[in-house]
């Protein structure tokens, strides 16, 4: 398993047997300990600091959801929506450490919506289909190019919740714990979206 | 056995998350690798530009939202205020007393009996203040019968026909505030004889709204001129001008053509007097002093000449 996006977030478990509490931290941060470094310090200027953030983060972002959505043709709006939504709630960042992965988890609840939207729209038919062979390089096999797009195919099949939790389980490889995190539910409620989805695909794809 | 079960299918599940079939780990390593956003040199740039340009025009949307929502807060709120007064007003559970403005306006002055309560009786006085030309004389209501009954029983008639019979018996009892509520209901073609239109503005007056007043008497000075009540409309009108909607101008006119309906009838005298005063105060001093030389020829003896010649500047 490859290493996730999101290291920033840190799984603290009292007990075993006890719920989760995650809490978002700066990457080497620990937890409860305080700390002068200036990435473990609130953003002095927001609108400066959204700027910045987006500079350095914003293709990752593009990536993230073009990886999870597959909306190809609206990926310059996806990364507005999360930037402005950013803007709005970076004065309440206490770490810069954690810009990373706060917009991870801004960037996972866009995707959400924008699915639930598309979902929406498919029900109504006014659902617009996409070429899932369009999203990588031409020049890959035609084989390869069908797998792609029974994958995306068999994922916009599923329930949203499902296809977020399987998306940042296998494809950007983020441990169970930041995937229940990021997917706003219990660790066993993440292993069984994931499973679920699982059986989803498995059939699909073969 | 069925505690095995559970964990042999337990154990799958952990083998589902962590393990993938070789297909699918192609088809994952197809996305890992091949979908991505390659933007070129520039483009963060312009996107961060374009960023800007979305916030400035969200933050003028959001402005313009919240104005919108708390104009459309208030209107509502006023109209249905207005309404809400309206429907106490016309179910009578409103008391007359909690009109504060109808009953302020009993406090401040004599209430002067309406023309059209009065009747044909009503007599300009010769003597005595602008503010109580007419002499009070027996009352006798030129009124529709009134529904009678229960509340309920009143709401299974049109709320027009109620309010057109309704308001009349309530301005007999001098319930002006709730008369004028159920007054507002009646289309203003309904009402055209002389006595019902003096006694709308009346109501309109007593209720604090002298400007909903001007309709009324302004109808009555043009529909029926020959009327002595189209006199007392004018000087009426002519008074609301002057004291209530600051038209002094409006107000000589008004007070000119009462003099010019009836120019030896027991208003001249005080219309002529007025129209000294209301031309003073629109500032039109020459014809101030034109009206003034008028009273002095007319009136030598007149209770106003001092008042007059004062304000006609002779």
């Amino acid at each position: 398993m490859t290493q996730g996006l999101i290291y920033g977030y840190s799984t603290k478990m009292s007990q075993p047997a006890q719920k989760a509490h995650l809490h978002l931290v700066a990457p080497g941060a620990v937890p409860g300990e305080a700390s002068q470094r200036s990435e473990d310090l609130p953003p002095s200027d927001p609108k400066a600091a959204v700027e910045e953030a987006f500079r350095r983060y914003a293709p990752l972002v593009a990536s993230l959801g073009l990886r999870i959505t597959a909306l190809r043709d609206d990926i310059d709006d996806f990364v507005q929506e999360v930037f402005l939504r950013a803007t709005r709630g970076i004065g309440g960042l206490r770490h810069q450490g954690a810009t990373k992965a706060w917009l991870v988890s801004i960037t996972i609840n866009v995707a959400r919506q924008r699915l639930r939207v598309r979902k929406l729209r498919k029900l109504v038919g006014l659902d617009v289909p996409i070429e899932y062979e369009e999203l990588v390089d031409p020049a890959i096999s035609p084989e390869d190019r069908l797998l792609l797009t029974r994958m995306y195919r068999a994922l916009d099949g599923m329930p949203v919740n499902q296809r977020l939790a399987w998306s940042l389980r296998h494809i950007e490889g983020e441990r169970l714990e930041t995937v229940a995190l990021l997917c706003g539910c219990s660790l066993a409620t993440a292993k069984r979206r994931i499973v679920a989805a699982q059986k989803i695909i498995s059939e699909a794809v073969g | 056995m069925e505690r095995e079960q559970m964990n042999g299918q337990s154990e799958q599940s952990e083998k589902d998350i962590e393990e993938l079939p070789v297909s699918l780990q192609r088809a994952v390593g197809i996305i890992r690798d091949g979908v991505g956003v390659r933007w070129p040199a520039g483009h963060v740039e312009l996107a961060l530009i374009r960023l800007q340009r979305r916030r400035q025009q969200r933050r003028t949307a959001v402005a313009g939202a919240t104005l919108s929502v708390t104009g459309v807060a208030l209107a509502f709120a006023l109209g249905f205020g207005g309404y809400l007064r309206d429907e106490l007003a016309a179910s009578g559970l409103m008391p007359a007393a909690s009109s504060a403005t109808a009953s302020s306006i009993f406090r401040s002055r004599p209430t002067p009996v309406p023309a059209s309560v009065a009747g044909s009786s009503a007599k300009p006085a010769r003597e005595g203040g602008a503010s109580s030309v007419v002499i009070p004389t027996p009352i006798t209501v030129h009124a529709e019968p009134a529904h009678e009954g229960h509340l309920l029983q009143q709401r299974l008639v049109p709320r027009r026909q109620v309010a057109a019979g309704r308001w009349v018996t309530l301005a007999s009892e001098r319930r002006f505030g709730e008369a004028y509520g159920l007054l507002r209901r009646v289309p203003l073609r309904d009402l055209s004889d002389p006595d019902d239109l003096m006694l709308a503005a009346d109501v309109a007056r007593q209720a604090g709204r002298p400007d909903r007043a001007v309709p009324f008497l302004e109808r009555v000075v043009k529909e029926h001129p020959s009327e002595v009540s189209a006199q007392l409309a004018g000087f009426s009108l002519g008074k609301i001008y002057l004291d209530n909607l600051g038209a002094p101008a409006l107000a000589a006119r008004s007070f000119a053509a009462v003099r010019a309906m009836a120019p030896g009838g027991g208003l001249a005298q005080d219309a002529l007097a007025r129209e000294v005063e209301a031309w003073s105060r629109a500032g039109e001093s020459g014809r101030a002093r034109d009206a003034a030389l008028d009273y002095s020829r007319l009136y030598p003896r007149g209770r106003r000449l001092a008042a007059v010649r004062d304000l006609g500047g002779i």
